[in-house]
């Protein structure tokens, strides 16, 4: 191909990307209505490994999006619930809250992921369109780590890290009498260092000691290598920050090593389905979780949702209930539905009262000043030990 | 904590074994790395799951289905996509690629239909072990060698004692003259698909067992695969020693140097053999024809 | 203005494009099937964000920076491997991406682990992305339709005749290898400066099969079909939504249909031009004529 040739197809590329740019632009024309309703954005891994998570998110805002509308709606208005599916991939979370804010939501609530949260904090503070994390933990989804300020449009509803590590190493400590601690780290997560270095923190605090760490990779198999390594530390308590189906393998390979070790762990645990794989293996365990269903206030919108789905709602189900009812209350208190007044409505919140728990939040960090839910599995059923504050 | 180390290594081993075994088979044959050999085994584990949940047969009938229906899909695959490429005379690599969306195909149908969740057989086999001089064996893993080391001989038994084995190391040898000689090649390649999905499927039952039912678990296979090269790609006494070779190097580097960076000290033990013994351990030196 | 919904996806199917073109010189030209593309992406992400955000580099030396990277280690690697045959190239291309990952997560401290590497300063516009995709395609096209092309299509065709004929295969081999390892490095660098958040799980083999997928679908040795194919597989999944959960089963499924009914890809070994376009259509023409004349 010629000097020509190499001109033609330069010309061609850029004939393409025009056409893209204007298919796109098409695509994500608004459309206007007469009277439109308040359109609220949910941003959740629907499809997936963790897709259990996202659609019984999905689904509790659909169900809290047709009782409040059956309540009148927010100052009068309907509104209406658009969930699209991020993957838990920070890409694709990112293309869809830019494509929600193009379709003129009020808010987004979600994800459950940090490293999704992490990524559009930024975005959705250029935007000025607030971001509700439903379970996602991480500090930096509301405070920037590099300044320390808070991302002003980036809220939560959940609890962090830092706050149900500390609860847990607190416990273990004082309550379990446990001296010593071995972590179990998930490296492909971000909590898992991060409930480590709080867990330790508090658990140093009472009198403990870590007496070392070791790693794995989600999406292994096999850890029997790692958990052989753990017991030979002989900790007193093994600390497990993964997610329940990684904890149901690593549970049962341990009661195959003949390891007597109890285990505890954060909210990643915190599924219907962790007694049905690995109840027996994790005799003794402990952990702790956003208030949820061990609430007895929470009974009928669980009931609600088993009549409604038939299938079990999930911690994401009342987050994304309490979500959609706190944006109501902030609106009213607004007395406007206006993103801007929305975020300055969220921020000055005192004492909402949602299914998972008061919400008060912190200026300084967004975070919800709330307690975690302590369980004890024992008899393959977990059974609701208290609430607490670190 | 060494020998607990090297037996947690053999018994990982030996499914990557077992799934290796499957691999070298079809490698042997057509000179080709069926991508989609994990899945196989993954929808042979959904096949045991749903007879098991919805069809409510004892799980000894759910895992002869389970061997026999991977054993079908296998064979499937090769009539409707690989003898197609094949027949065409496109390059190799083409049937890699067919595979890779193969599999990326049989993952997803999964996940569209019964669901991404994980999922067990329930308490089939119970979580218990055995105590040996400070040793813990698991009950479940006794089993599952003990399955695999009968499975691997019979197989050893079958390419090397019988007639339809002459067959297969004939074809393997030079499918040209092979099928001069009167070997229904075609025949053969079949009835080696079926035998490499029914090893497929009783790996996929036994790591439905051991850990969970997802569809993603066929991508233990790429161990495998790594363990097939390491012992010598085409020979299926070679993927068995790779596939040990590799469970228990994982182990000790696991147990004792860093349990983080383990598998970056398998892929270097992959490029280290590629490197200086291309062939594998067992393997005999094929060049590369023009 | 466009919507920065639209912006987003423009910039990152200009990204794609940028990678996708190396993939489409190493493979589709060279005829080397390698699933370690995004490992190469990775590198370029993570040394041209940590020049930005810790050494605080302008954003043309971070990009460079991540490009020598990965040319650097493109090359070592292509030492090491590009002398193997065939699916044992491919093999360690994907164990090469895979370890990238590994380390990544590893050398928490360095990198943010799987805590991600976060406040990379926005410096990828609309308009840079653009340009370098072009840029980036004229270069490859150049590179085609030159000496090297015609060298490194002797290789994919018949490698043994070209060393008979004294050319240095494996320096071509490599050459190629070394590309599409920088095109790589440089599109991760733009990734890293638009998204300014980076995961390793962004770079997973996943993202490497789909680049291979790319240009297989598109067509081998066509780059015209391969920047279409990116751009197309790039936009669909956005366009279909709502049809999310069966994507990939029918990203899998065309992929063997494609292997199946037309191996070569959708435009192999052809490139889009107005030639070519007005030959089809003379073409067309002439078979509607002789119908005619025949009636």
């Amino acid at each position: 191909m010629s000097r020509k040739g190499i001109v033609c197809l330069s010309k061609l590329t850029c004939l393409l990307l025009i056409v893209c740019l204007a298919a796109v632009s098409v695509s994500g024309c608004k459309k206007s209505a007469t009277v439109e309703p308040i359109k609220i954005g949910f941003i959740g891994d629907l499809t997936g490994d963790t897709a259990i998570w996202g659609q019984a998110g999905s689904k509790a805002g659909q169900m809290t999006t047709d009782e409040i509308n059956a309540a009148g709606g927010i100052l009068g208005r309907q509104i209406q619930f658009i969930p699209m599916d991020g993957r838990g991939q920070a890409v694709d979370s990112v293309n869809a809250f830019n494509s929600l804010v193009d379709q003129g939501v009020l808010c987004v609530i979600g994800t459950n992921f940090s490293s999704c949260n992490k990524a559009i904090a930024p975005i959705a503070c250029q935007k000025k369109i607030p971001l509700l994390g439903t379970t996602c933990t991480n500090d930096a989804v509301t405070v920037d780590q590099a300044t320390g300020l808070v991302y002003p449009y980036s809220f939560r509803i959940g609890y962090t890290d830092e706050f149900q590590a500390q609860v847990l190493g607190k416990y273990a400590a004082t309550e379990l009498k446990a001296k010593t601690f071995a972590s179990f780290l998930d490296m492909t997560q971000d909590f898992a260092q991060t409930e480590t270095t709080w867990f330790n923190k508090a658990f140093v605090a009472n009198g403990g000691k870590m007496v070392g760490t070791v790693s794995g990779r989600s999406g292994d198999n096999d850890f029997r290598t790692q958990l052989t390594k753990l017991a030979a530390m002989k900790p007193d308590i093994i600390l497990l920050p993964w997610f329940y189906k990684d904890v149901a393998l690593i549970a049962n390979q341990a009661k195959e090593l003949g390891m007597k070790i109890p285990f505890m762990g954060p909210d990643s645990w915190d599924s219907p389905e962790l007694m049905g794989l690995a109840g027996p293996a994790l005799e003794g365990s402990y952990y702790c979780s956003q208030p949820a269903f061990a609430r007895p206030e929470t009974k009928p919108f669980h009931d609600a949702y088993v009549a409604k789905w038939g299938s079990e709602p999930e911690a994401e189900s009342l987050a994304v209930h309490d979500g959609l009812y706190w944006v109501k209350d902030a609106c009213e208190r607004a007395g406007k539905v206006d993103p801007v007044a929305l975020r300055d409505a969220l921020e000055s919140t005192v004492n909402f009262q949602g299914l998972m728990g008061p919400i008060t939040v912190d200026i300084k960090t967004h975070n919800p000043s709330k307690e975690a839910s302590l369980f004890h599995i024992t008899g393959s059923k977990r059974v609701f030990v208290g609430d607490f504050k670190p | 904590m060494f020998l607990q180390q090297v037996v947690n290594g053999l018994s990982v081993g030996s499914v990557y074994a077992l799934i290796a075994s499957g691999y070298a088979l079809i490698y042997s044959l057509l000179g080709f790395s069926n991508w989609a050999h994990g899945d196989i085994a993954m929808v042979g584990a959904y096949i045991a799951l749903i007879a098991q949940t919805s069809g409510h047969v004892p799980f000894w009938l759910a895992v002869v289905l389970a061997i026999a229906g991977a054993g079908c899909v296998s064979m499937l695959s090769d009539m409707v996509a690989y003898r197609r490429i094949r027949n065409n005379h496109s390059p190799k690599m083409f049937l890699m690629i067919a595979a890779m969306g193969l599999s990326i195909t049989l993952q997803n149908l999964i996940m569209v239909t019964v669901g991404p969740r994980f999922r067990t057989y329930g308490d089939v086999i119970p979580v218990r072990s055995i105590r040996l001089g400070g040793i813990s064996l698991g009950v479940l893993d006794l089993l599952t060698m003990g399955i695999i080391v009968v499975a691997l001989i019979a197989l050893g038994l079958l390419i090397g004692r019988t007639k339809f084995g002459l067959g297969v190391r004939a074809a393997s040898s030079n499918m040209v003259t092979a099928s001069v000689l009167g070997v229904d090649v075609n025949l053969y390649i079949r009835l080696v698909f079926l035998l490499a999905g029914v090893f497929a499927g009783m790996a996929g039952v036994l790591l439905g067992l051991k850990y969970n039912i997802y569809p993603t678990m066929g991508s233990i296979a790429l161990k495998a695969f790594i363990a097939c090269v390491v012992g010598g790609l085409g020979n299926v006494p070679g993927a068995i020693l790779g596939g040990v070779t590799i469970g228990v190097m994982e182990a000790l580097v696991g147990g004792f140097i860093s349990s983080g960076l383990r598998d970056a000290f398998t892929f270097a033990l992959l490029i280290a053999i590629l490197l200086v013994r291309p062939s594998g351990l067992l393997g005999k030196n094929i060049v590369d024809k023009a | 203005m466009l919507s920065s919904y639209a912006q987003g996806l423009i910039i990152l199917v200009c990204i794609n494009v940028i990678a996708v073109t190396g993939v489409s010189l190493l493979t589709g030209f060279t005829g080397l099937f390698s699933f370690g593309n995004a490992g190469f992406m990775a590198l370029g992400a993570y040394v041209s964000a940590i020049a930005s955000v810790e050494l605080h580099t302008p954003f043309l030396v971070s990009l460079v920076a991540g490009v020598l990277v990965a040319a650097i280690i493109g090359f070592g690697l292509g030492r090491l491997t590009l002398g193997l045959r065939g699916d044992y190239f491919l093999i360690a291309t994907l164990g090469f991406g895979q370890v990238v990952q590994v380390l990544i997560e590893f050398f928490d401290k360095v990198t943010g682990g799987a805590r991600g590497f976060a406040n990379i300063p926005p410096k990828t516009t609309l308009w840079i992305a653009v340009v370098l995709a072009v840029g980036s395609v004229a270069v490859a096209a150049n590179l085609i339709h030159s000496k090297f092309g015609r060298n490194f299509t002797a290789v994919r065709e018949q490698e043994v005749a070209a060393e008979a004929v004294g050319i240095d295969t494996f320096r071509f081999k490599q050459m190629a290898f070394v590309l599409s390892a920088m095109f790589a490095g440089f599109a991760g660098g733009l990734f890293a400066h638009y998204y300014m958040y980076i995961v390793p799980k962004m770079f997973d083999i996943n993202e490497s099969a789909l680049f291979t997928i790319t240009v297989v679908v598109g067509g081998l040795a066509s780059l015209s079909g391969s920047v279409i194919s990116c751009v197309v597989l790039t936009l669909l999944p956005e366009l279909f939504r709502s049809l999310a959960s069966y994507r990939m089963l029918f990203y899998g499924m065309a992929v063997v249909a494609i292997i199946l009914i037309r191996p070569s890809g959708l435009m192999g070994y052809h490139e889009l031009s107005f030639g070519w376009i007005r030959e089809r259509m003379r073409a067309k023409r002439g078979k509607t004529a002789s119908k005619e004349g025949k009636t």
